[in-house]
């Protein structure tokens, strides 16, 4: 099994929304190099969960650790500062821009000379050539790094926002239905790039409604039912969809 | 595909993502997308072209010194408009904080005679306070830019008016003067302030980061939020110098005219915008470029410059800039759809019904 | 912090709402001149409106300068325009005016036609409707009339004799014009053809629209390239005159060359005054004593509501040129406007 050291861990999570408790002293555990999958109905837990983890919901009881340091986060930048980064529906890409402007948005690196250092001169030329190196590190074929993102697939902005989290030092990334309204081969492309970051040693929370995609990457999964944990198990050959569909309802 | 599907995942072993090779059509397609601005370009050289085999007095040196001063004012509002317009936002009362600073600035010299300096620094402040009260309203507190600043379209020169009581003052001494009719090197004083200003446009449009974060905050707010750009403050200090930039047009129009006339900056919002828009910066947001928008400012004034001295009426003139907007619309539309050939066919995986975003 | 933004939130907005923003500029400018504390301000009969839509225009702080100090010898509130210079503000504006019964209104129309419903409107409720103008309209109580074909004969009949003594008779001609008003269809046109009189070998090589001084500095420059070589522009206002000037002094003309070029224009300004008395290349204006136009406008309305005295005032132009009696009669406007 993965003997890599815990990167992260939330222990005994409750949030309440009002009178909903949305989650019930919940622990979760993830790894160097593991995929961990998320999975349970709507109003499970799931979302919930992923917004504590990314520093968008403060929780109310537990604790979460990144690398053994217990930490405490007002917002989603104070938890990518740690290096979680958590790639939304949404994405959050600019569709005007082109890949390696996105990729270096609000990041940009400042040419030599007094023009950088002083008037903040980009260097464009260096940030193209660092995303075109990220991009075959991980073995992400994309169009070349000037297209526009308005140009892109969904499954190539989505490979644009997951390699854009792990260039900037993410060591754990969260996926929020990655391959939600994806075709066949747009999908292909997402899962296979979990796998290779996974190779990277990268830790993965990998939320899907989709068991087929879960299975084919997780090396763990969580199930969520009605705002606790059911079940934490490792993925092998006999877990199969029918088995974690009846966890998710209750019937197993 | 069928060779992606034989050889599984093996296609996608790590290869250097080039500039696709093949297809001639497809490099031509890039070319023109990324040039958008040239299209404007070469239409400009075309109707300069026209104009130098019509009047022997259009390609003159003097000729284009004239032009390069009639569009200094436009052109030098037009810049932070441009960025306005980049960033999702508009400026309707330039015209009205043009004729507010100038009003300021003549009663400061004539009527109460304070120093050519102070008079000039309190206009540009009034300047910029109106547009740091656009900013305000329209960043922070998310009222429309369109009402905010048609409100102040109509507020400023209101108060312009209540300053001045419509009398124009003048007679402000050859040292102000010199500021709209003087010459550097032989180029007009506007001129070289509206280049100067272009350059650090330019400068910040395309090599620094906040060009980059201009566009962001106008194809995609809550993006470009998420990722920490400055949705709020960016606009913000535009709507303040696109003030300024409106209060030193005011003046630089009172000292050619020697006079801060009530009528300054009657129709300059539109002039601005029309050059803005048509130089291809979307109106919407998140497109543009700024050397299109320079294009457009010397397109629309070499028309202008043109068109009388072949002695064509204004009506033509306006039927023409209208015509010319329009074609820049469609020219727009069409290069957008250029823009997603070459990617569709450089991609490795089949085309696939695209996820809606 | 939250709330003090909410409040001003509150306020603002509830403010656009009132203005009626979403009928544009138009809406501001109607709800300016709707002020509801007017009605119970004002002794209805007492008051009279000095409806010169053109606020912005360089002639009417003079204007109004005479109408208000008429106004206070005869005893009466003076209201002013809003239209901005649009003819359907104007007509809500005098709406308005009628529904509150005010003693009598005086108009500058902006579309004659326009007009006479309201006047019918006007007498319906018993308040008195004149008319300053370029001609009477049918049915008014009485009317403030300038002849703009009288006065652009002055001009052009000024400008004629000066090429026929500077260039002997042969001149290049511009006109700056703004066809749409009738106003400037009659100055320049007339004009023309009074200079053409007196001088007929003149040529027109240019008619451009032009009539706020920026508006004629940009044209006057592209004109100047095409013709160096020009010797007179006639512009439609003042405003545009000083705009043309300024065009034309930009090139740096010669001493000789300054003395071969007569810009003109109508309607009196101060600065165009003081620059042809001065002696410059703006060498003559048909001027309308603006101070003396508001008065005889107020006097006329006052006359009217009162039953008593002339309310029929014809009001020539005068010829500001620089002849020695032109001088002199621009020294006298300009003390005139000046105090």
């Amino acid at each position: 099994m993965n003997e890599q050291p815990v990167v992260l861990a939330v222990e005994g999570i409750t949030k309440r929304f009002g009178a909903v408790t949305a989650l019930n002293d919940v622990s979760l555990e993830l790894r160097a190099g593991e995929v961990l999958g998320l999975i349970g109905d709507n109003g499970a837990g799931k979302s919930t969960m992923v917004g504590v983890m990314s520093g968008a919901l403060r929780p109310d009881e537990g604790t979460v650790s990144v690398d053994g340091v217990e930490r405490s986060f007002a917002n989603p930048a104070e938890a990518r500062a740690v290096g979680i980064e958590t790639v939304f529906q949404n994405l959050a890409l600019v569709p005007t821009l082109n890949i390696a402007e996105n990729v270096f948005l609000r990041r940009e690196q400042y040419g030599p000379g007094m023009l950088g250092k002083t008037f903040h001169r980009m260097h464009k030329s260096a940030m193209r050539r660092e995303v075109r190196e990220g991009f075959e590190r991980f073995g992400v074929t994309l169009p070349p790094v000037r297209t526009k993102v308005s140009a892109l697939s969904g499954g190539q902005r989505q490979a644009v926002a997951i390699t854009r989290a792990v260039l900037w030092g993410s060591h754990i990334v969260i996926m929020d239905e990655p391959a939600a309204a994806l075709g066949v081969k747009q999908t292909e492309l997402v899962l296979s790039l979990v796998e290779r970051l996974k190779a990277h040693g990268v830790a993965i929370v990998f939320i899907s409604h989709n068991m087929q995609h879960v299975l084919r990457v997780a090396d763990r999964i969580a199930v969520f039912r009605l705002g606790r944990k059911v079940a934490d198990i490792d993925v092998h050959d006999q877990t199969t969809g029918a088995h974690l569909v009846g966890l998710m309802t209750g019937a197993a | 595909m069928a060779q992606a599907e034989s050889a599984g995942r093996s296609w996608r072993k790590p290869r250097a993502p080039r500039e696709p090779r093949s297809g001639g059509l497809r490099r031509l397609a890039a070319l023109l997308a990324n040039y958008q601005s040239g299209g404007l370009l070469i239409a400009l050289l075309v109707m300069g072209a026209i104009f130098t085999s019509m009047s022997k007095n259009f390609l003159t040196h003097r000729n284009l010194t004239v032009i390069l001063l009639q569009v200094s004012i436009v052109g030098l509002v037009a810049i932070p408009q441009a960025m306005l317009v980049l960033s999702g936002y508009v400026d309707l009362s330039v015209g009205s904080v043009a004729v507010l600073a100038v009003a300021m600035f003549g009663q400061m010299a004539r009527v109460d005679h304070h120093s050519l300096a102070l008079s000039i620094a309190i206009a540009l402040a009034v300047g910029a306070g109106w547009g740091l009260m656009n900013g305000v309203l329209i960043s922070y507190l998310e009222f429309s830019p369109i009402i905010v600043t048609l409100g102040g379209f109509a507020g400023a020169r209101g108060v312009a008016e209540t300053i001045t009581h419509d009398v124009t003052q003048f007679g402000f001494g050859d040292k102000f003067a010199y500021l709209g009719n003087g010459t550097i090197l032989s180029v007009p004083v506007p001129a070289v302030i509206f280049l100067g200003f272009f350059v650090v446009g330019a400068y910040i449009w395309y090599e620094m980061p906040l060009g980059r974060h201009m566009m962001s905050i106008g194809a995609d707010k809550i993006a470009a939020r998420s990722r920490g750009v400055s949705t709020k403050l960016i606009p913000c200090v535009l709507y303040v110098f696109s003030g300024i930039a409106a209060a030193a047009g005011g003046l630089i129009l009172t000292s050619e005219l020697d006079g801060a006339s009530p009528s300054i900056g009657i129709g300059l919002e539109l002039q601005v915008l029309t050059a803005v828009l048509l130089g291809g910066v979307a109106f919407a947001g998140g497109r543009g470029s700024l050397w299109g928008v320079l294009f457009g400012i010397l397109f629309i004034g070499v028309l202008n410059n043109g068109l009388i001295l072949l002695n064509i009426g204004p009506y033509v003139v306006n039927l023409a800039v209208g015509a010319v907007l329009v074609a820049a619309a469609g020219a727009d539309a069409f290069y957008q759809r250029l823009e997603r050939i070459p990617v569709a066919a450089a991609e490795p995986v089949a085309a696939e019904p695209e996820a809606s975003t | 912090m939250t709330d003090g933004s909410f409040e001003l939130d509150e306020l603002v907005s509830r403010t656009v709402d009132r203005r009626k923003f979403v009928l544009g500029v138009a809406g501001v400018a109607a709800g300016l001149a709707l002020p509801g504390s007017a009605l119970a301000r004002f002794s209805n009969s007492k008051t009279i409106a000095f409806a010169q839509p053109d606020t912005s225009a360089g002639v009417y702080p003079l204007l109004l300068k005479g109408a208000k100090s008429e106004a206070a010898k005869r005893g009466y509130d003076l209201l002013e325009s809003h239209a901005n210079h649009q003819l359907d503000n104007q007509v809500n504006e005098l709406n308005t005016w009628i529904g509150q019964g005010i003693g009598g209104v005086i108009v500058l129309p902006l579309d004659n036609n326009a007009m006479l419903p309201l006047i019918k409107k006007a007498h319906d409720a018993g308040v008195k409707f004149l008319d300053y103008s370029d001609k009477a309209l049918p049915g008014t109580d009485g009317w403030v009339i300038f002849n703009n074909l009288q006065g652009a004969a002055l001009v052009g009949a000024d400008a004629g004799r000066w090429v026929n003594r500077t260039l002997g008779g042969k001149a290049k001609v511009a006109l700056l014009t703004h066809e749409i008003q009738q106003t400037g269809k009659d100055r320049i046109h007339g004009g023309i053809k009074a200079l053409k009189k007196v001088a007929p070998k003149a040529q027109v090589v240019a008619q451009h629209e032009g009539v706020l001084a920026a508006e004629c500095l940009t044209v006057t420059q592209s004109l100047l390239q095409a013709h160096p070589d020009l010797n007179v522009i006639l512009c439609i206002a003042d405003d545009g005159a000083l705009g043309a000037e300024k065009a034309f002094m930009q090139t740096h003309p010669s001493a000789a060359r300054q003395r071969q070029m007569y810009i003109a224009g109508w309607d009196g300004a101060i600065p165009v005054m003081q620059k042809i008395v001065k002696g410059g290349t703006i060498r003559s204006t048909g001027a309308l004593d603006l101070v003396g136009i508001g008065a005889a406008s107020v006097r006329a309305t006052a006359n009217a509501i009162e039953g008593k005295g002339p309310t029929r005032i014809n009001y020539p132009y005068v010829l500001v040129s620089q002849s020695a009696a032109g001088k002199r009669i621009g020294r006298q406007l300009i003390a005139k406007y000046g105090a």
